[in-house]
């Protein structure tokens, strides 16, 4: 079976190139996404097992709300350290640290920029934090960081570098280097060791306090006795945490990202299914003669369908191979890709069972599956067939095909439609309009065609005429073909209209919170300082300075107020508020709340605001002193900084979200200047209206590339798909094109018809795949509440017109060996 | 009815002619001569048979003068143009201008209309078909109610006679038939053969006819036997026995001819 299946192989050669190629592409598309995420877990999985390894317990604050935090300090850290079992035991103050390089940018991922503290024992030395160069850090103007940090800052031992902690930055020496087993290192993060006690102040909730203690085990104490040993003497609020429990806490998360790879992958599959179902139903109609050959000297129908479903998986079983092989580059790629935003690339592991079984499985699979149709259709041959001459029989009606394809793109439609209500059909709509549309493609390429032929014919003659007439002769190929095009633009144009909405709502609301003219705020995961509204007042040209700083209110009914503290000169001088009724003049007194507000909660003019601040439970009682109207930013409720309890603890630190400034005429550009003197920190970032808008924006175009990068495999086999169906088409018209070439059509036409008929194709699915994308795309914005539909009309002009070129281009390779087929062959050419 | 000029004579100019024309195969040890020096003349109006048994080099004789393939040496003229010095372009434009076609496995393009298959030709061309000529053609082809069918919705005979008016229809200097009445029962063999006997008779047109079989020759002008790529025998007039005796006589050397 399988050696007439490798003959068959051998002898079509050329005809498996392109299905095979198709299946390398996913196979290597999935295998790659696979390599990629698990020698990322394992990595992630790996530093976090070795991370540390003097960890056995940890106690800290349990995640349970509402319960005061016991005191994590030294009396505690002193009891802990004498429970049995306990080899040793660590106070640990860890928080946000940020290195700024000599560059002036911050280093590394900054999700994972960490300090923590350096704890010397009796020889002078932190086991945790092995020193490399120099020594730990003594005092507040010393500190270490870890070595890859220091050499991507560029910083040498025995310098002054910049650092930023809660919200301020400012300079210490580098007094050592150091190496540690840190997740947060293997993340792309960076580590700055600070000696315990600047450690604590900046850390810790109380200047004696720790963020964490960690227990070390003694041999012999198991980590679950050592951590019911410590529970027992922990306060309410804190927990004994084993090792074990941590790790699974740390335990991969990034699942979104296989998934999403995955999906990518599965896609690009799904699409190659339908370029090798074509060219097994072009091969068995080619082969109905020698099937029915075999039927008529006894083979079984069976032995006829295990015989093409043979060819399916030696192809398959070569494809999976080359596309395990592609999958190793896709992988690296995958890693730098992906590695420059998190800075670190794991090792990968390119021989593991999974993925190879993955791509075996997946490749022979897709293959097999895809073949099953024509292997069944090919076996179903009559044997007397093998005695007729002349054409092939003719393909089943379609009617049937075309009444459920109707249907079901008819339901799917109703059902997108419907998902702009019901956000939850967005998952079951696209899919069955996508399914309608694939059963309808033949239908629809056989109108186009027919539509095409008039226009065609006036534009190219006779080469118009044949090319709309080759498009619609196999209907089903061509939608087929059109299919696995309309799959990829459809998913492209989706994403275009979705991310373009998105971004543009984005920066619509962006822009909706603005005041003023100039905002500054703190990159991601780093703060603001208390002070720095304060330091900005203070510059030339700064007329009038707020911060916005979070100041949740749990009102008496129980309801919360999301009201944000502001310095009420500089809200009133900011001019972004309109006041309805009442003055902002007494707002060091009282509270100021929105009219929806003031609606919402049955308020007037005096009413008065009570209840308790929501993160020290401490009461506020305040008569509303104006209704206005305002940004998003000053909304639903405003009231003095003055008014906010002060802070006990650095944990308590009020959150200040963003500081507003606005220049006096004409100061801006020199204003923002000073600021960013001023503050000197990098982890804020001073912007103007127009620029708080377009960095709104901006996430959302490497998220836009990504996607086009993971689609562009899809879209390539789409184009393959193209470029099999006219080389199969060359192949079964190589007599046609003879007789044309000897009635006088030359070369070059005989690539024009080709073309042609392959923009007809590509049209289709090209069309179909915009107009059903955006649609989509539509749907699912409409479905968002609050979200602007925009659509980026240029931007889908130019995916249908790069549809349409990549058919053409698709044509070409194809067309010019139909230019070169030598006439009087094909004249003698036995394939009908 | 036509500007045609009916000459039942077939004495006028030399439509096409072949000079010493030999055409080689492979090399070496593969070398094969296909044709061996031919020569002959084609004139206005004259329907010429031919013949010859299988490798005798009367298809490729044909190709050479048909323009489908080049001869290795010698020249082959279509009117004033020798074929021989034309590169694709050109002899592409010869072919599509001034030759016609008929296929012994008829080859109509499944996807055209059996009126889109006859005007293939001239579309190809871009020169418009006189209607009037085309309306006298289908006439005589008897096809006029068969236009908007495709191929696969007529008969054999029906599909030869659309290729034969596909073939007269532009009015080419030369109409080159290769085996018309090879797929073809005998009865519809002889309306083709008819056909083609009354295009030649009536309109005037040349035509050059390859085939093995003796009653389709007996429809020629004249009869050219072709052996080992030479002519060795003109027959004028040949009839269906005269052709056989012919034929059987070219069989019976034929073994000792390629020793």
């Amino acid at each position: 079976m399988f050696r007439a299946a490798f003959r068959t192989l051998r002898s079509q050669f050329l005809h498996f190139v392109m299905p095979a190629i198709a299946v390398v592409l996913g196979v290597g598309f999935a295998t790659g996404s696979l390599i990629y995420t698990q020698s990322l877990d394992e990595a992630m999985t790996l530093a976090t097992i070795t991370s540390q390894p003097d960890v056995s317990v940890i106690v800290r604050p349990d995640a349970s709300p509402g319960s005061p935090d016991g005191p994590l300090d030294d009396r505690l850290l002193d009891r802990l350290r004498a429970l049995p079992g306990a080899a040793a035991a660590r106070g640990t103050a860890e928080g946000r640290s940020f290195l700024v390089g000599s560059d002036g940018a911050l280093v590394g991922s900054l999700g994972w920029a960490g300090g923590v503290n350096y704890v010397a024992s009796a020889d002078g030395r932190d086991h945790r934090y092995p020193i490399t160069a120099g020594r730990g850090p003594h005092d507040r103007g010393e500190i270490a960081v870890d070595r890859r940090s220091a050499e991507r800052a560029g910083y040498r031992v025995g310098e002054q570098v910049r650092i930023v902690v809660n919200g301020t930055a400012r300079d210490a020496r580098l007094v050592g280097v150091f190496t540690a087993h840190d997740p947060r290192l293997t993340a792309g993060g960076s580590l700055t060791a600070f000696d315990t006690a600047t450690a604590r102040r900046q850390f810790s909730p109380t200047p004696d306090g720790y963020t964490a203690i960690t227990l070390t085990a003694a041999s012999g104490t198991s980590e679950e006795i050592l951590a019911e040993r410590a529970a027992k003497l922990l306060p309410p609020g804190l927990e004994a945490v084993t090792r074990s429990a941590l790790d699974a806490e740390a335990a991969p998360a990034d699942d979104k990202l296989s998934m999403l790879l995955l999906g990518f992958a599965g896609i690009a599959l799904f699409v190659s299914t339908f370029l090798i179902a074509n060219t097994f139903t072009m091969l068995s109609a080619a082969r109905a003669r020698e099937h029915a050959l075999l039927r008529a000297i006894g083979a079984t129908r069976s032995y006829v369908m295990r015989l093409v479903l043979a060819e399916a998986l030696l192809v398959g079983a070569i494809a999976s191979f080359a596309g395990y092989l592609l999958g190793i580059g896709v992988a690296a790629v995958l890693n730098t890709l992906f590695g420059t935003t998190v800075d670190a690339a794991p090792p990968l592991r390119f021989f593991t069972a999974g993925p190879l079984l993955a791509a075996f499985a997946v490749g022979i699979g897709v293959s097999a599956l895809s073949a099953y149709l024509p292997a069944r259709r090919a076996s179903a041959v009559a044997p007397v067939a093998a005695l007729r001459t002349g054409s092939p029989a003719t393909p089943a009606s379609l009617r049937r095909r075309n009444a459920a394809g109707l249907a079901v793109t008819a339901l799917g439609a109703l059902l997108t439609l419907a998902a702009i209500g019901t956000q939850d059909l967005l998952y079951i709509g696209p899919p069955v309009l996508m399914v309608g549309l694939i059963i309808l493609t033949p239908l629809l390429a056989m109108g186009l065609a027919k539509a095409a032929r008039a226009p065609l014919t006036r534009l190219a003659g006779m080469r118009g005429t044949l090319a709309a007439e080759n498009a619609r002769r196999n209907p089903r190929r061509s939608g087929a073909t059109a299919t696995a095009l309309m799959i990829g633009f459809a998913l492209v144009c989706t994403i275009t209209v979705g991310i373009s909405s998105l971004s543009h709502h984005a920066e619509q609301e962006a822009e909706n919170r603005m005041a003023g003219d100039l905002r500054v705020t703190a990159v991601d995961f780093a703060d603001i300082s208390a002070d720095t509204a304060g330091r900005i007042a203070r510059l030339p040209g700064a007329e009038a300075v707020t911060p916005v700083i979070d100041a949740p209110i749990r009102l008496a009914d129980d309801r919360f107020l999301q009201a944000s503290a502001v310095n009420p000169a500089g809200v009133a001088r900011l001019g972004a508020l309109t006041v309805l009724q009442g003055s902002l003049e007494h707002l060091d007194d009282g509270v100021a709340v929105t009219e929806d507000a003031a609606t919402a909660h049955g308020w007037k003019l005096g009413s008065r605001v009570s209840g308790t601040f929501a993160r020290d439970e401490r009461k506020i009682d305040l008569p509303i002193v104006a209704i206005y109207d305002g940004p998003d930013t000053f909304t639903p409720a405003l009231l003095s900084t003055r008014r906010l309890p002060t802070a006990r603890t650095a944990a308590d630190r009020p959150f200040i979200s963003a500081v507003f400034v606005k220049a006096a005429p004409g100061r801006e550009g020199a204003l923002r200047r000073d600021i960013q003197r001023a503050l000197d920190n990098p982890a804020l970032l001073v912007q103007s209206r127009a620029e708080v808008r377009q960095e709104a924006g901006r996430p959302f175009v490497p998220l836009m590339n990504i996607m086009y990068a993971l689609l562009s495999i899809t879209v390539l086999i789409g184009a393959l798909g193209v470029v099999n169906t006219m080389s199969m088409a060359v192949y079964e018209r190589v007599r046609e094109i003879g007789v044309l070439r000897a009635l006088g059509m030359d070369r070059r036409r005989v690539g024009v018809v080709l073309w042609l008929e392959s923009a007809v194709i590509s049209v289709l699915g090209a069309g179909l795949g915009v107009v059903v994308g955006s649609l989509i795309g539509a749907a699912a914005v409409l479905s968002q509440e609050g979200a602007a539909l925009v659509i980026p009309w240029t931007r889908l002009a130019f995916f249908f017109a790069a549809a349409v070129a990549i058919g053409v281009l698709a044509s070409l390779g194809p067309g010019s060996r139909a230019a070169r087929i030598p006439m009087l062959r094909a004249l003698r050419s036995p394939v009908e | 009815m036509m500007n045609q000029r009916i000459d039942p004579v077939p004495s006028g100019a030399v439509v096409a002619a072949a000079d010493d024309l030999t055409k080689v195969y492979g090399e070496g040890e593969a070398r094969v001569i296909a044709l061996a020096g031919v020569s002959a003349r084609f004139r206005q109006g004259e329907f010429t048979a031919i013949m010859g048994p299988s490798g005798s080099g009367k298809s490729t004789f044909m190709h050479c003068l048909a323009g489908l393939d080049t001869p290795t040496s010698g020249s082959a003229r279509i009117g004033e143009i020798d074929l021989a010095q034309l590169d694709d372009a050109r002899l592409t434009k010869v072919r599509r201008e001034r030759i016609g076609f008929i296929f012994q496995a008829f080859n109509l393009l499944p996807t055209l209309t059996a009126l889109e298959n006859i005007t293939l030709p001239a579309a190809l061309a871009g020169q418009n078909i006189d209607r009037k000529w085309l309306d006298h053609l289908l006439a005589t082809m008897g096809i006029a109610d068969r236009l908007d069918h495709r191929p696969a919705q007529l008969s054999g005979g029906q599909q030869q006679r659309v290729a034969c008016a596909r073939a007269l229809a532009s009015r080419p200097a030369i109409v080159f038939a290769d085996e018309p009445t090879g797929n073809l029962d005998s009865r519809s063999g002889a309306e083709v053969l008819a056909l083609l006997r009354s295009a030649s008779r009536d309109m005037g047109q040349t035509i050059v006819m390859v085939t093995h079989d003796p009653v389709a020759a007996a429809h020629a002008d004249r009869a050219l036997f072709l052996a080992d790529g030479r002519i060795v025998h003109e027959m004028p007039r040949p009839t269906t026995s005269a052709v056989l005796e012919q034929m059987k006589h070219l069989d019976a050397h034929q073994p000792s001819a390629s020793l």
